[in-house]
């Protein structure tokens, strides 16, 4: 691996964050809200309706204990109202119409709708930093050679902050992400040999290795000058994070965000996504950008560290179509500043384990969340990729099926190798989730390749008791 | 001019006198100058916002 770099104290500008107690940090974070939450109401319809009917005023939020007990959440439902009723931005927008000069919109993944974000000049020089600072941390630096493989543009803010990020880091950045097939994207890192820093979703970076396993290429070996890889969007195993280290020879580290944050909310610090080779890392929260709460989704009071819950979403930096008190419908473990032992005061979220309260799939009375069964079966390092239906069978009971693909280097298990795999991970699928699931292996090209997000699952029941 | 680093301070007092600059652009008349100005009013209020200058930066 590369050598560490000098982190701490490597930007004066962010070095005095990471020196400021806990209690400075709050201070800085109250006035900022405060001086939010009256920029608000002077200037955003929406939100001034929202206080007033609370009975709030922003002269009331003294603390912020006074924000979490007196001001409402807001929800994706009350963003498409506001839409609906005033479009096209809603009056959410809180800024000239004329001065957004960004239109950002969520994927409408959730069969909800699409919220519509109008960004400034300002709130779009602010994503390009809340991209920019997660890769800091992570060690890119100026010059240094980046493969961006999120796909760029669109509608999304995850396909506008990231060009920004790399520009206004002085870096060298190929922005190949939906551009380029994965085997073009590596004679591409051939061709230009130095390569510092990869940008990928966790699911594309799995892709991206297993490619290179195809080829006969090892990264550590083949591009020494890498010093960090930075993952995005999806839950992983630790084996999966430990195995990409080595195979990389060099740190992985992982952000959170979401449009609604306008970039990164949260990023590891240097001790990245695997903490003393054993313990998951910390998503230290970028907490004076944006203030975030971690709190039961049903009682709405803030978990203790250790503890999981929704996170709560309120920018203090941005003017366009802000977010206050958002529910993400995020679930992440709320982490103490203390326990990550990099000294920074700024709270965190566990690493790999970010999770959808939406995305939960109730099966036979049972619980069960997607990344849970990602966790078992990626950690079965013959498997490459993996695709869950849920349906009705003929006897009219719910079942599970899961078809699994095998890396290229495992595809002659042989039939009684395979079925002994099927049964390991469908034992231990069972013990994490309590659901018996049918396992069979197929073909790669039988399961799609994710570029960014994976969709695994599909739920056909209603399909099935229809017929 | 000298070679010395601007100080913390310096900084944030360099990037206050562009604003005000950047604000004053930003008024031209011209349409082909105007968004480009504007763009520049709006990475200087966000930096003075990632310096901590500014709360919550306002596009003027």
């Amino acid at each position: 691996m590369a050598a560490p770099l000098a982190f701490r104290d490597a930007s004066a500008t962010l070095a005095r964050l990471e020196r400021m107690s806990r209690a400075e940090l709050e201070a800085l974070q109250l006035a900022k809200l405060r001086a939010q939450l009256d920029r608000l109401w002077q200037g955003n319809p929406f939100y001034r309706a929202k206080l007033e009917a609370a009975k709030v005023r922003p002269e009331d939020v003294r603390s912020l204990d006074d924000f979490r007990r007196r001001v409402p959440l807001s929800t994706k439902a009350d963003f498409l109202a506001d839409q609906e009723a005033h479009p096209p931005f809603g009056r959410r927008l809180g800024v000239a119409r004329d001065a957004v000069t960004l239109v950002n919109m969520t994927g409408g993944t959730s069969g909800q709708g699409q919220e519509v974000y109008g960004r400034s000049d300002h709130d779009i020089a602010i994503q390009g930093y809340l991209h920019l600072l997660p890769w800091f941390m992570a060690g890119l630096r100026p010059g240094q050679m980046v493969l961006n493989c999120v796909p760029t543009g669109g509608l999304t803010t995850g396909g506008w902050g990231p060009p920004e990020g790399f520009r206004i880091a002085g870096a060298t950045a190929f922005h190949c992400g939906g551009a380029m097939s994965t085997d073009a994207k590596i004679d591409l890192m051939l061709r230009f040999g130095e390569i510092h820093f990869i940008y990928a979703s966790t699911n594309y970076l799995h892709t991206l290795s297993e490619a290179l396993r195809r080829r006969g290429i090892v990264p550590a070996e083949r591009f020494p000058s890498m010093r960090a890889i930075h993952i995005v969007a999806e839950g992983y195993p630790m084996e999966w994070a430990r195995a990409t280290e080595r195979f990389w020879g060099c740190k992985l580290h992982e952000g959170y965000g979401s449009t609604q944050g306008a970039g990164f909310i949260a990023t590891t610090c240097e001790a990245g996504v695997v903490r003393d080779d054993r313990e998951r890392g910390v998503m230290h929260l970028l907490e004076w950008i944006n203030h975030v709460e971690i709190v039961d989704p049903e009682s709405g009071e803030a978990v203790a560290p250790g503890e999981e819950g929704e996170i709560v979403l309120t920018n203090l930096d941005i003017v366009g179509s802000p977010v206050l008190r958002f529910a993400t419908r995020d679930r992440a473990r709320l982490v103490a500043c203390e326990e990550c032992g990099c000294g920074r005061p700024w709270h965190g979220i566990e690493a790999g384990t970010i999770g959808r309260y939406d995305d939960m799939l109730k099966i036979r009375g049972n619980n069960v969340w997607p990344l849970t069964v990602d966790t078992a079966v990626f950690a079965e390092a013959a498997v490459a990729e993996y695709v869950g239906r849920v349906f009705v069978d003929d006897g009219g009971r719910t079942a599970v099926e899961l078809r699994l693909a095998l890396k290229e280097g495992h595809a002659d298990l042989g039939a009684q190798g395979e079925a002994a795999l099927c049964a390991r991970l469908a034992e231990r699928i069972k013990e994490r989730t309590n659901v018996q699931m049918q396992l069979r292996v197929v073909p790669r090209a039988d399961l799609p390749v994710f570029t960014y997000k994976a969709r695994r699952w599909t739920d056909e029941r209603k399909a099935g008791l229809a017929t | 001019m000298t070679d010395t680093p601007p100080t913390d301070e310096q900084e944030v007092a360099l990037l206050r006198e562009i604003e005000a600059r950047a604000a004053t652009l930003s008024r031209c008349a011209d349409p082909l100058m105007q968004g480009q100005y504007r763009h520049l009013l709006g990475r200087v209020t966000a930096l003075l916002a990632i310096k901590g200058a500014m709360p919550g930066g306002e596009p003027r």
